[in-house]
């Protein structure tokens, strides 16, 4: 009986911790692999439901990946603001493939499938740029050695989460990652 | 021993034939669709090694499907020419969902998984517009009514086999106003 009622606990902690990182898709997002040499598209396309995007056989080259979100995505919030004040724009956990950023009051999670990339190279190139009605922000440079598909999520996720991602120690500074 | 030798015959017809018609990738070519209520490209890839291209999870809404083909990509053929010259410009068999067409000397397919879009609807519309480095070509015109992946393969086919294909009596002249489904 004790040991239900531990496992129905615990099954309650993993689904409330598992809803509370999951995030929101970002409507109208565009994820976009721009070839290093000539800054044309690659290959775009927009986050699906759930946030997830997939790139079909990326052939070798170099590459910056880049996403656009529209300003309607971040709207003002004041109670976020005042948990993002002191915090970093940005960083990136380099063994999971992910990275967190905010804009504004809105924060955002940037995850690839990194640990199927083996013999990808990918260094952190984040930067973020106001356009007439989207930001565009620079996400990564890789350097695809084999054909390849990639994989991703990108989603928008609460201040609090936020948070606690750069306080768990395995988010380092954007700059630091390369 | 007969039966062995027909079933080599049969087999070595078989690669003729899709060697024939096989076709090959088109280097560079854009694959997009692009979002008519916006004007925006929704997606846009190019294809793999073998001509082939998927877009995933393709939301409800009404697309162009275009192909962006570099000028690069179109070297002179004289004897192509000859042949492509009293054909027309293109066609398509709607129950394949497979469209033909013809650029200067050179042909091209594009085929996309009609049967498995069975809640959409595909107009074919053909128009090849000439622009500074490539030539932009509208194939057809997409009203999405659930979320699908579309999975196709574009090619570059030999003049015989866009001949073949026209031919065949499938494909019937571009630009009508019936839809695929």
């Amino acid at each position: 009986m004790k040991i239900n009622a531990l496992i129905s606990t615990a099954l309650l902690f993993l689904a409330v911790t598992s809803y509370l990182f999951a995030g929101n898709k970002v409507d109208g997002a565009k994820i976009i692999i721009l070839q290093t040499n000539n800054q044309d598209p690659y290959a775009l396309d927009h986050t699906n439901e759930n946030g997830e995007f997939t790139f079909f056989d990326i052939p070798p080259g170099d590459y910056q990946l880049t996403i656009q979100i529209p300003k309607s995505a971040i709207v003002e919030d004041i109670e976020e603001r005042k948990i993002l004040k002191n915090l970093l724009d940005g960083g990136c956990d380099k063994s999971k493939g992910r990275m967190v950023f905010k804009i504004k009051e809105a924060c955002f999670a940037y995850d690839i499938n990194c640990e199927d990339l083996k013999k990808s190279k990918f260094a952190p190139f984040f930067k973020i740029t106001e356009q007439d009605s989207e930001y565009i922000i620079s996400i990564a440079k890789a350097e695809i050695a084999e054909t390849t598909i990639i994989k991703g999520l990108l989603q928008k996720i609460t201040a609090t989460n936020y948070k606690k991602c750069l306080e768990s120690g395995k988010f380092q500074l954007i700059p630091e990652c390369d | 021993m007969k039966y062995n030798i027909l079933i080599l015959v049969v087999i070595l017809f078989s690669t003729f034939i899709c060697t024939a018609r096989g076709g090959n990738k088109v280097n560079g070519a854009k694959i997009a669709l692009f979002n008519s209520s916006n004007q925006e490209y929704h997606a846009l890839n190019h294809t793999n090694e073998k001509g082939e291209f998927v877009f995933f999870d393709v939301p409800s809404g009404y697309y162009y499907l275009i192909i962006r083909i570099p000028k690069k990509v179109f070297v002179e053929n004289l004897e192509n020419r000859e042949i492509l010259k009293n054909l027309t410009d293109g066609g398509c068999d709607k129950s394949e969902g497979q469209m033909i067409f013809k650029i200067k000397d050179h042909c091209f397919s594009y085929k996309i998984n009609c049967e498995d879009l069975i809640k959409s609807k595909f107009t074919p519309c053909l128009e090849i517009t000439e622009e500074k480095d490539e030539y932009y070509v509208s194939i057809a015109y997409a009203e999405i009514i659930e979320t699908v992946t579309i999975i196709g393969v574009f090619k570059n086919i030999s003049t015989k086999s866009f001949k073949q294909y026209l031919e065949s009596g499938k494909y019937s002249l571009c630009n009508e106003d019936d839809p695929i489904r």
